[in-house]
């Protein structure tokens, strides 16, 4: 669907077809899509053609590859800093099960 | 005619489990000499940190990320509950970032054996600013969406 729509700006009847799914189940994915703001719907009489906000693709993907970096990065800098400080050792207490 | 339009919204999640207990990687986190110790991306150096963390106060971080040069960042903390979650508003205040807003952090902390998975939820980016795309990112908001729709 969204390849489809990164080519051209398509009707929603159209972006169904390939699909073996109904017209309100893709008109459930397109709202999802709309409301992250991914996707805008125009209408005209009671046809509806969706457009790929592409400015929008390109902030949230920016936005989530850069913070996924940063904390992948940050896990990994805790993990190193873990192994370089050895825990000290403590008395292990077992706990009782019922 | 009409056309609708609505805010961009992102959510990041991340989970990892770490090889030491709750109570030592909580730690990490909320005692300020030993978050300075790991926060931070590949090129990411921390130059200052002041404030404090504790529930209702704000840390802010100076420092600088490579070719992108000086990073601000002011970490508000709103919910620390010992040893299982963590969570603070995030805002950049350096440009460009600075008009991306208040995001929140959600981070909690599940003993799994004697190992710890940390669930990380970074969510709440809205703005009608951005900067160029990267094509695998998208996959990842597609596939929460249909997540969402329980395809």
């Amino acid at each position: 669907m969204v390849q489809q729509l990164s080519d051209r700006p398509t009707r929603i009847v159209d972006l169904a077809a390939p699909f073996k799914i109904s017209l309100p189940a893709i008109s459930k994915h397109v709202r999802v899509l709309e409301d992250a703001g991914l996707v805008t719907r125009q209408k005209q009489g009671r046809e509806s053609t969706i457009h790929l906000r592409e400015e929008s693709l390109s902030q949230a993907i920016d936005w989530l590859e850069r913070h996924r970096r940063f904390w992948e990065k940050s896990f990994d800098n805790l993990e190193a800093f873990l192994q370089q400080t050895p825990q000290k050792t403590k008395p292990k207490t077992k706990e009782k099960k019922p | 005619m009409s056309t609708t339009t609505a805010p961009l919204a992102t959510r990041l999640e991340i989970k990892r489990t770490i090889n030491a207990s709750p109570e030592r990687v909580f730690a990490l986190w909320t005692e300020a000499e030993k978050f300075t110790q790991w926060f931070g991306g590949n090129d990411f150096v921390l130059k200052r940190m002041t404030g404090a963390i504790r529930a209702g106060e704000r840390l802010v971080i100076e420092g600088s990320n490579g070719p992108c040069g000086e990073i601000n960042l002011e970490i508000s903390y709103r919910e620390i509950k010992p040893t299982s979650r963590l969570v603070f508003g995030w805002r950049t205040t350096t440009p460009p970032m600075d008009t991306e807003g208040d995001t929140t952090v959600t981070v909690n902390f599940r003993p799994v054996g004697d190992k710890t998975e940390i669930h990380l939820i970074h969510e709440g980016f809205a703005t009608e600013k951005g900067c160029e795309a990267h094509k695998d990112g998208w996959n990842h908001v597609i596939d929460r969406q249909m997540k969402v729709l329980g395809c």
